[in-house]
């Protein structure tokens, strides 16, 4: 396999509305900071791959078409993949194969979603079937809901706090990072006390819908060393898809995410997760995710995430800080949060991750899960090959 | 640009259902058997298949990530699966990337439409971007009939000469079971259909099909230890021109031109000649004549020529299939193009519609062939 690194990352700031870009000036934003961060040109660019979620969102069918020549980059091969909430990953990690395969030198990774342009939670409620669950369908904070209780009475030591808790580290989380949507404080009390959203979640344990875009400049390892002196190196994907109807689907602990984070673990080199990772950025659209992932990432053994969020060693200066970004609890832009995951991972290795740096970070892992909890990936990024 | 693939590629096992019109089928149906027809084909299971990759449209199937649908469909069920939102010909190009580059030996590609359940004029006014484009309320049929009146008046070709395509096509299509139009017509008979949108007649436009295709794609050393002749990846290009149609020489072809440069590049084909076998998503008929100009078998302008000269002499297969003109299942068009020009270098067609040492497929997707995908296959 041909090594491919992460040599320029770029990310609008993340908000609840930008009023003062239409959706291909967003995605240019991201697109020129991470062009301009590996300091190469459009002309240097052999290919682009773009993702999103659904085209719902933005209303456009076949987007790409529109952003694609909008971030300059007409007349190159552009192509979107869209795997519902994961779709940023994805194309990470397509763009990770644009590279490896021989075919592109340096590739340009986008994700984007301007969730204002449209309304999310009906674009989710269509993501079920016509035929059979449309008619009761509760976008993701229903599914979210029943994943959390599922989880609390699988495991007698797992508390509904343990979901605030994680909402209080990475809001804090979050104010240090300047991309953040949201950059305030919150207490486990304020967690608790917020307004129902799908029993046992409440409005504080769920995310923002945000407007945002991230990108990433990958290359092969000739160009890398050339042009950044500290890239990331891809050493590590998996992704692994199940089910939508599978009856024996465990949403509490899914397979997909086991199986995902084994072959990346597998590719590159790692037995012992806790151990040999220096942090992780999960996708936690919902407090209780954060917990769920943790686990099926093999950060911790099923039923220990609560423990582990107590014992801290999950906050920015523990043993496994989880999310030192602020995750998806502090900004979702959906298409683009599988993206920013990989991009926070990656600026951790390349040591640019500002104040929510996690001090000498080589492994960093990133993950993303979409559609009915069933499609998921882990990108394990190093600074060293 | 790097050059060629890390890994050797070659596709090994397709099938695709009957395109028409398909009450009785969901598209999941349509998947699930081209998925296990393609399997059969090069005899291998589910069970050997790495990767997944799926190429559909939201807005055709009224759903949103419609692919989280079709996981089981694809048996994709702890598999990888991947939606490429696009022509089903992009979603091979992603497939054959993800093979070359060592880290999977085996995919299965799968697209899937079924436009009767869909506004398909509806679907390709969504593909204008909304502040200025789709004010004007322009669709596939009105882009298009501006791209061959742009093409026709730039080198005074009479609208005539489409009819020899759609003649060509149609006669071809007769021969292949999967086509859904699959009667011949007469040059007069072109030529005397009624107006659809001016200069575009009514015989000269493709038939909204449902339909699915699946294709087997492998890593070279897998694909020798099969039982079955491999068709060769040797070239791929992939091209995506302005989105805005008055920013472009609509004239040409200038996606599947560039697509069709960077795939004889690395195939190391100099002259379009030395391939024998084309296989093209001509959504209209004009496409066709300028898809010939835009793989360099003809100058500009000479395409309706070019045909008459191939129609004379026989030498090249230009869409024997019958092309999109004859069943256009779209998203699913430019992924038949490509089983179709694999069965033409291996010699497994199901229309004994000839045999190809070397062939092309390339892909047609956006308002007025935007963007363009293009891959050269070859027999062993």
């Amino acid at each position: 396999m041909r090594p491919v690194a992460v040599v320029g990352t770029g990310q609008t700031i993340h908000v609840q509305r930008r009023t003062d870009v239409s959706l291909p000036e967003m995605v240019r934003e991201a697109t020129d900071a991470a062009m301009l961060d590996a300091g190469v040109t459009p002309a240097d660019i052999d290919a682009v791959v773009m993702g999103s979620g659904p085209e719902i969102f933005e209303g456009v069918n076949f987007p790409d078409h529109w952003l694609g020549p909008a971030i300059r980059m007409a007349g190159k091969p552009v192509i979107r993949v869209e795997t519902g909430g994961t779709a940023g990953s994805t194309t990470g990690i397509a763009a990770f194969h644009h590279v490896s395969s021989g075919v592109f030198d340096v590739v340009l990774a986008v994700g984007y979603e301007k969730l204002s342009d449209g309304d999310v939670l009906a674009g989710m409620s269509r993501c079920y079937n016509p035929r059979w669950d449309r008619d009761f369908a509760s976008g993701a904070v229903g599914l979210a809901g029943l994943q959390a209780r599922q989880y609390l009475d699988r495991h007698s030591q797992a508390r509904e706090e343990h979901g605030a808790m994680v909402v209080v580290k990475n809001r804090h989380n979050g104010t240090l990072n300047r991309h953040a949507h949201l950059r305030s404080e919150v207490t486990v009390e304020d967690v608790m006390s917020s307004s129902p959203a799908a029993e046992p979640l409440k409005l504080l344990d769920c995310c923002p819908s945000s407007d945002g875009a991230a990108a990433m400049v990958l290359s092969s390892e000739r160009r890398a060393r050339k042009l950044c002196a500290h890239p990331a190196w891809f050493v590590g994907l998996g992704s692994c898809s199940e089910s939508t109807y599978a009856p024996h689907m465990d949403i509490a602990y899914p397979e997909s995410c086991v199986r995902a984070a084994q072959q990346a673990y597998q590719m590159a080199w790692i037995y012992d997760p806790p151990a040999e990772l220096d942090l992780a950025e999960v996708f936690e659209a919902f407090s209780f995710q954060e917990l769920v992932w943790c686990e099926a990432l093999g950060l911790c053994r099923p039923g220990e995430a609560g423990r582990l969020i107590e014992s801290g060693a999950t906050e920015l200066g523990g043993t496994i800080p989880v999310n030192p970004s602020g995750g998806a609890l502090c900004a979702n832009p959906i298409g683009a949060c599988g993206l920013i995951r990989q991009v926070e991972a990656a600026m951790q290795v390349m040591g640019k991750a500002g104040e929510h740096q996690v001090p000498g970070a080589s492994r960093a892992l990133a993950h993303a899960w979409g559609g009915a909890l069933q499609f998921n990936s882990v990108t394990i990024f190093s600074s060293e090959l | 640009m790097s050059g060629g693939f890390a890994d050797e590629v070659a596709i090994v096992g397709w099938a695709q259902t009957e395109h028409c019109r398909r009450a009785e089928d969901t598209p999941m149906g349509l998947i699930n058997r081209v998925v296990l027809d393609s399997l059969a084909s090069c005899n291998m299971s589910i069970r050997e298949i790495e990767v997944i990759v799926d190429a559909g449209s939201d807005f055709l199937d009224g759903t949103a990530t419609s692919a989280g649908l079709a996981v089981d469909a694809c048996g994709a069920h702890f598999k990888s699966l991947i939606r490429v939102a696009g022509d089903g010909l992009v979603a091979a190009v992603y497939a054959l990337l993800r093979i070359a580059s060592g880290v999977a030996d085996s995919a299965i590609v799968v697209s899937y439409g079924k436009s009767s359940e869909s506004d398909i004029a509806e679907q390709a006014r969504a593909c204008a971007e909304p502040f200025f484009t789709r004010p004007t309320g322009i669709d596939a049929v009105s882009a298009a009939a501006l791209q061959e009146s742009a093409y026709l008046g730039r080198y005074g070709i009479s609208r005539d000469a489409c009819a020899d395509v759609v003649v060509k096509n149609r006669a071809s299509g007769e021969k292949n079971p999967f086509a859904q139009l699959r009667s011949p017509v007469t040059r007069d008979e072109a030529l005397s259909s009624p107006d659809w949108t001016h200069p575009i007649r009514k015989l000269e436009v493709s038939p909204a099909s449902d339909g699915a295709c699946a294709l087997v794609m492998v890593e070279g050393g897998v694909a020798e230890k099969l039982c079955v002749e491999p068709a060769w990846v040797t070239g791929v290009g992939h091209s995506m021109d302005s989105h805005y149609i008055g920013a472009r020489d609509l004239h040409r072809a200038q996606a599947a031109a560039n697509a069709a440069a960077m795939a004889k590049e690395m195939a190391g084909v100099s002259d379009a000649a030395e391939i024998d076998a084309f296989e093209m998503c001509e959504f209209f008929a004009f496409q066709e004549l300028m898809f010939y100009e835009a793989m360099g078998l003809c100058s500009e302008g000479e395409g309706p020529d070019f045909l008459s000269e191939q129609v004379r002499s026989g030498g090249l297969l230009l869409n024997p299939s019958g092309g999109a003109l004859c069943a256009n299942p779209l998203p699913a068009t430019g992924l038949v193009r490509l089983a179709d020009a694999a069965a033409l270098v291996t010699g497994r067609t199901a229309s004994q519609s000839g045999r190809a040492k070397r062939a092309m497929a390339i892909g047609n997707n956006g308002l007025a062939m935007q963007s363009s995908a293009c891959m050269i296959l070859e027999s062993s």
